[in-house]
């Protein structure tokens, strides 16, 4: 076993239908030397307590096992924990399995195995810690920018706080985790703009509003609700902030640059 | 009326207008490949008011609403639809929208046959389209310098 490892369980692997799946993938992690404490997640065991018990072991890798949903239940307190984290998603939703380049299944291991660690960003809507973005639809909010300017939303739309972001087409992130900026990404229910003027410069026409900052307010005057990762959040009022260099990940591999695509 | 007056015959303005093209490589080639790669282009969209101080070393395109100050070191992209009450200072600028407020561009400044101005200008070298109104000073040739510390050398009332 090799004391720097621990895993944890999403309590859904109890289901019968993931027990030959988690055997292949003991098997796969003990003949790569990856074998460790295996922590299972359950309706009345807190993850936080669960990760800092590892640590006081003299754990320095935790290894989520499960699907995105695995990860937002650690995600909220983990880069306050002086871990590597990495990731094997079992199931679907695996999204942000997919922006960190690590393949479903047993492939993951390999991912383990080549040991490739980012240092991350992450981005905090209040308290809470978030890796990929935060969504807010249907919105009128406006977003206080580094105390600078302000954003509104004059007919409406959806606000989306980018860190990681999403999977593009081309399979690169659409966000920038290391540059130390979150990305507002505002687009207006009405995105119907004249078009030939952009054209004619060869620029796509803008339909969607882009800005890089590092912190700023969400206020709106009615109550809104949103995701941030997965995890639902509503208000009237929320902080959002980038915590630059925050998570050392386990990654598939070197992610491209979104300013070099 | 346009930078030159009445007098500026078009089809000799359009020249002038289309071999300053020709000489000056496209503003932006795509929308993910701004001038300055170190930074991403900021968008204001359709439906989206920015009020306040607004900063950025990267590309700026606008085609909402600002009320404030717009200051950027790389290009400064004014759509048809965009409505600015707002002072400017860009390296280069392209502008189709309206302005209300100085302009201080400290190189190259190309105002679009929809763009309506009003306020001073400031700029290196200006390409302007038939049709472009303006209504304040221009100060265009030399150095760019804020128009408020600059001489007025030339006026144009639209």
């Amino acid at each position: 076993m090799n004391p720097a490892y621990a895993y944890i369980y999403d309590d859904f692997l109890v289901d019968q239908r993931y027990r030959e799946i988690l055997d292949a993938l003991e098997t796969r992690l003990a003949s790569l030397g990856l074998s460790g404490r295996i922590g299972r997640l359950t309706l009345f065991r807190n993850a936080k307590e669960l990760v800092e018990g590892f640590v006081k072991s003299g754990i320095t890798n935790v290894v989520v096992v499960g699907n995105d949903n695995t990860l937002d239940k650690v995600l909220w307190f983990l880069p306050d924990v002086p871990v590597t984290m990495g990731y094997i998603p079992l199931a679907e939703p695996s999204d942000i399995a997919a922006l960190l380049n690590i393949p479903t299944g047993l492939p993951a291991c390999d991912v383990l195995s080549a040991r490739l660690i980012e240092t991350m960003d992450v981005g905090k809507l209040n308290d809470r810690y978030f890796l990929s973005e935060v969504i807010f639809e249907n919105t009128m909010a406006s977003i206080f920018v580094d105390g600078q300017y302000r954003l509104t939303l004059t007919q409406g739309g959806t606000l989306e706080i980018k860190n990681l972001g999403r999977v593009s087409g081309t399979g690169d992130a659409l966000s920038d985790a290391r540059d130390g900026l979150l990305e507002a990404v505002i687009t207006p229910h009405d995105t119907n703009v004249k078009t030939r003027f952009w054209n004619k410069l060869k620029i796509m026409p803008p339909n969607e509003t882009r800005i890089s900052f590092k912190s700023g307010e969400i206020v709106t005057n009615q109550p809104m609700s949103g995701q941030a990762d997965r995890f639902s959040v509503s208000g009237f009022r929320f902080n959002v902030s980038i915590m630059p260099n925050r998570l050392k990940v386990i990654m598939g591999k070197k992610m491209k640059s979104v300013s070099s695509q | 009326m346009s930078l030159f007056g009445s007098s500026q015959p078009d089809e000799a303005f359009n020249k002038q207008t289309r071999a300053e093209s020709a000489a000056v490589p496209p503003s932006i080639s795509s929308f993910h490949t701004p001038t300055n790669k170190n930074m991403p282009a900021t968008v204001i969209a359709k439906g989206v008011k920015l009020e306040g101080e607004f900063k950025s070393q990267g590309d700026v395109l606008i085609e909402g609403e600002v009320i404030g100050n717009i200051q950027t070191d790389g290009l400064l992209t004014v759509g048809p639809e965009a409505v600015l009450k707002a002072g400017i200072s860009a390296g280069d600028a392209v502008i189709a929208g309206k302005i209300e407020g100085s302009i201080n561009v400290k190189k190259r400044l190309e105002l679009k046959a929809t763009a309506k101005i009003k306020g001073d200008i400031s700029c290196q070298t200006a390409v302007v389209e038939s049709g472009a109104a303006m209504q304040g000073n221009v100060k265009c040739g030399e150095e760019s310098k804020p128009v408020a510390e600059s001489n007025k050398s030339v006026t144009s009332n639209g």
